[in-house]
Parts: C-alpha cells; structure tokens; sequence
C-alpha cells in the first residue's frame, strides 16, 4: 500500500508540473503565432545585415575556388555532375602540392548578367565570394542566346540585328560584374571562361553566331586585360571542329569531355 | 472530491503497474540513440564536403534550391515550398545566424518537430488505446462499475489519470531526448537564436514579424504545442477506446487515423476540405518553424479550432456512451 502512495504522489507531482509548464509554453505560442508583433526592422536592408560585417577567414597557403555565373558554371549537361568548376578542383589536386577546397558552386541555370549583378547583392553570396581566391566566372551566353531555348523549339537563332543591339549592353554589363567582383575580393585571381558557338555544326546558324561570339569574346578580352589578376580563357576552338563530341544532348551545353577540356585550359593558365 | 481523487489515484497506479508508461520510455531511450547516431554520420559527411563553415552550406543549399525551381520536373507546390524554404534560409546567412547550430538542444527541437504528429501521438496511444477496452477484455469492468459511484466519475477518473500521463509523456519526450542526444552533439545551445513569425503569402514570406527568439523559448513554445496534439489524440484515442471492444482494435483504428494524417498531408493540398479532418492538423509545430500549411488556408487558429471540436466531440461521445451503455459480459 506504502508504494502506491508513493508511485502516485511522484507521478502526480511530475504530472503537475509538466502540465503547468506545457500549457504555459502552449499559451504562450499560441499568442505569439496568432497576434505576431512586427519587429520594426527594415528587411530591405539587406546592405547592413549581419553577414556583411563579417570579416572573411584567413587561410593558410591553399586554392580557395568558388564558381559563379550560368549553367556552365553549374555544369549543366555533365552526367557527373561536376562541371568544369569541379573538375578544375580535381585537377589542380592532382597537380599540386597545395591544399585544394572548392568552396561553392553558385551556378545557377539561366542566369544572365543583369540577374548575376543583382544576386552579387546578397549578403551570403559576398560572403562565399570573399571566402574565395580563385573565382571561376561564366556568364552571358544566355544574354546573347536565350539559354539555347531558341534552337530547341525550332526558332530561329538570335539574328544579327537583334544581336548587335544586345552584345553591347551585356559586353557593359560584364564589365561591371567584373567590377563588382573585384571590389568584393579585392585579392582573388577571377577566370573568367569565354564564349564558344554552339550551332557550330548547323549551318545557317554557323556564321552568325562565329560573329556575334567573337565579338563577344574580343570585347570581354579587352575588358578583362584592362582589370587587375584577371584572365580569359578562351574555349572557342575546343568546340569549332567537332562540337558533337563536346556537346551534351541539348546541343549547347558541353558534355562531360567538354568540361574536362575546359577544366584543363583553366588550369593552365593558372600554373 | 477527495473520493474522486482516490479514484484518480487508482487509475494512474493502475496504468503505472501494467508497464505502459515503461514502455514507452522505454522506446524514447532506444529510438533517440539511433537517430542520435544518424545524425552524427549526417553531419561528419557534410563537414567533409564544406569544412567547419555552414554559410557555405547554407547559401550552397539556397543555390541548389534555386535551381531546381527553373526545374519542370518539379511539382508546383514543392516549388513553393522550395521559395519559402529559400527565403527563410537567405534570412538566417544574411542574420549571420545558423540555423542547424549542432547541439543537444538542436536535435531535441528538430527531433519533436519530426515526431510532432506520429511519433509522440504513437507513445501516447500505448496509454490512452487500452484505457477502457483493457478493462472489457479483461472483464474487471464489472468490478469498477458495481461500486456506489456514478459511471461519469468513472470515466473522468480515467481520463484526468491518462491527461496526467499525456504532460508526463510529452516532458520525458524532451527530457530523454536531450539527455541522450548530449552525449552525441553536447548540451549547449539554450541560448542560440531562433527565427519565428515567418509569415506566409503563398510563395511569398513576410518578414516584418520575424523575431529572433532564444531555443529554449522555442522549445517551450514547440512543447506547448505537441502537448496540445497530444491530449487531443488522446481525447480521440479514449473514445475509441470506449466504443471498440478490444486493445487491439482500438490501436489500430487509431494508427490507421495517424498515418492517414500524415499520408494526407501530403498529397491533399488539391482536396481542401480535408482540411476539417483532424489528423491533417497535427502539425502545429509546423506554423512555429514558419512552414507552409498542408493545405492552403489552414491557420494556427484554424487547427487549433478543428482539434478542439473534435477533442470536444470525441469527450462528448464518450460519456454519452459509456453512461448508456449496458455492460453484458
């Protein structure tokens, strides 16, 4: 009889209390998910938040790789996954003595250089990016091809008009992400991979976009010769003679070999 | 009054003596360890791939979601849930605070908020499902109403001595989880922010009412809620148990409830009344971790009103039974 008491005076003590404290944090959630206060703070404000003042990591003596920029930064069309960016990691670990870390892939599909200037406003993004000492930089085929959508469903090719009217405002544009960039890392070597022509084997398409690519390709080049620790890497040739067997099965985006020879390049030009 | 308590009394150290309450703590101490363990190989390959830093983590899984939005393989509504998910992410890189800080405290909150709406109603149906239909199978029916007491007090007796074990299971959830979990991911991290108030306009989150509340506060928070899921399915479970003549069968009309919830869930966003069901609103400690609702329209206050009517129909139809009815065997 003593351990009934017992067991029941424990229990409804525990019991009580653990009642009084759930219905205490019950009420109190209820309160505060129902009649929410605002808490004043400007969220547009994304210049002065937190992120922002906090001071990049110093690392030792190493490769500190990030990728931005489009679908080829993101290695779209690599049935591995891992995109020039990646592969120039495995590379440069291979061939190095120094530690290697690929940080981030921040590709992100479709991405053109209006939409890459506002994302460099984004606290996290500054972050990686500062993080980084080597900046891996795709960017403005879809500015000038529409993300190869165009060919897909049978439309013509940007024409040559409409071309000349968009390369010198993406031509500007890059200029200023190169800029941007660079004032938020002021130390890291930035690549930036140029331009190569998809329709290289589909005749009617073939001349324009040699062109228009090469005139893209000459005025990122100049640009970039202009900034401090930058660098083209021209891919151009790799996909001229025989873009099939560089290109993945949407026609644009370069395969696993075609990364890998693109992953080589930039390697070389940074030994 | 002290008579009736004495009945209370009688019921807990009825259900304290058949071993449920072991039972289930029992469960809690080998379930929390193996997700424990889980966890931690989750969180050794991850520091693999990004080192000691989570911002890159964290803005990697905000480029990744970004890109499967662009995505036509990806459903509609997985795309909301993915913009949502992207903008509460973006919030805690641009706050500098992580949102996966690990630490006993951390697991214990992402644990429940798992277990919110099968796990724990799971534990407190080992308690609530053989509350009445034990004593029918067992015959000592009999006994308990030949006594010179009124069948409601019976019935209340049993049901304040299971809304007892309901707080204790929801508390030993906790106190279990963060004990064992300690040992694993240490037991700091009470302090550490938390975001609440992440308001939902389809796609689209509010941020005016964000707050930064400390995790025990969430915790307290996220308890209250569990608790309240939980006497409600206890509530539900004990009728059921009063209308069904076996254990048996009342645990399973009760699981078959349980997973049904959490399968509609899912799938029913397109079939909006079912919002009225009450296993699609367990997830109260969904709308604390600014998650979207199951099915558009659905509001805190809105589940809160459905478990309620049902918590009040189900103890209606109980007594109205149990007083009625006539006991043969």
């Amino acid at each position: 009889m003593n351990s009934w008491k017992w067991i029941w005076r424990t229990t409804a003590a525990l019991s009580a209390a653990a009642t009084l404290l759930l219905a205490v944090g019950f009420g109190y959630g209820a309160k505060e998910l129902m009649f929410p206060q605002p808490n004043g703070v400007n969220t547009d404000a994304s210049a002065d938040a937190p992120l922002t003042r906090r001071s990049p990591s110093v690392e030792e003596d190493g490769y500190r790789i990030v990728a931005i920029g489009d679908s080829l930064a993101k290695g779209t069309g690599d049935t591995t996954g891992q995109g020039f960016a990646r592969r120039t990691a495995a590379l440069l670990d291979n061939g190095t003595e120094r530690e290697v870390r690929f940080l981030n892939n921040l590709g992100i599909n479709g991405m053109t250089t209006r939409q890459l200037l506002g994302e460099l406003d984004e606290p996290g993004l500054r972050y990686v990016l500062k993080e980084a000492n080597l900046i891996l930089l795709s960017i403005g085929a879809n500015d000038l091809f529409q993300g190869g959508a165009a060919l897909q469903i049978g439309a013509a090719a940007p024409d040559t008009a409409a071309l000349d009217r968009v390369l010198p405002e993406a031509a500007k544009r890059l200029g200023e992400v190169l800029d941007e960039l660079r004032s938020i890392n002021p130390s890291a070597r930035i690549v930036y991979v140029g331009l190569y022509n998809p329709f290289g084997d589909i005749d009617t398409l073939r001349e324009q976009g040699d062109r228009g690519i090469t005139e893209w390709n000459a005025q990122a080049s100049a640009r970039i010769s202009e900034g401090d620790n930058m660098t083209l890497v021209p891919t151009f040739d790799l996909f001229q003679r025989n873009p099939a067997a560089y290109l993945s099965f949407d026609h644009f985006h370069p395969n696993s070999a075609g990364y890998e020879r693109i992953a080589e390049r930039i390697v070389q030009g940074l030994e | 009054m002290k008579r009736f308590w004495s009945m209370v009394q009688n019921e807990v150290v009825k259900i304290v003596k058949k071993k449920r309450f072991y039972i289930v703590l029992l469960i809690l101490a080998v379930m929390v360890p193996v997700f424990s363990y889980a966890q931690m190989k989750q969180a050794l390959e991850r520091r693999d791939s990004y080192g000691s830093d989570w911002r890159l983590e964290v803005q990697q899984a905000i480029i990744d979601n970004q890109n499967s939005l662009s995505s036509d393989r990806v459903p509609q509504e997985w795309k909301v849930y993915r913009q949502i998910y992207i903008q509460q992410m973006q919030y805690y890189l641009d706050n500098d605070v992580n949102p996966n800080e690990p630490g006993g405290v951390t697991f214990t909150r992402e644990f429940i908020n798992n277990s919110a709406t099968l796990f724990i109603p799971l534990m407190i149906l080992t308690i609530a499902s053989d509350l009445v239909s034990s004593e029918r199978t067992a015959g000592t029916i009999k006994m308990l109403l030949a006594r010179p007491v009124r069948r409601w007090k019976v019935l209340l007796s049993k049901l304040t001595a299971l809304l007892m074990f309901v707080s204790l299971i929801v508390a030993s959830a906790y106190l279990i989880c963060y004990l064992v979990s300690g040992l694993f991911f240490g037991y700091a991290g009470w302090k550490i922010p938390i975001f609440t108030g992440f308001v939902l306009n389809g796609s689209d989150v509010d941020l005016t009412y964000v707050q930064a509340t400390p995790q025990w506060k969430y915790l307290l928070m996220q308890a209250g809620l569990v608790w309240f899921v939980g006497v409600v399915v206890g509530l539900l479970a004990f009728m059921v148990s009063v209308l069904v003549r076996s254990t048996a069968a009342s645990i399973v009309v009760m699981m078959a409830a349980l997973i049904s919830g959490s399968i509609l869930a899912n799938m029913a966003s397109a079939w909006t009344s079912a919002k009225y069901l009450f296993m699609v609103n367990l997830g109260l400690t969904e709308y604390l971790a600014g998650n979207p609702a199951p099915i558009e329209g659905m509001t805190l206050g809105f589940s809160l009103a459905v478990l309620a009517a049902w918590a009040a129909v189900s103890v209606f139809i109980s007594f109205a039974v149990f007083t009625k009815r006539d006991v043969l065997t």
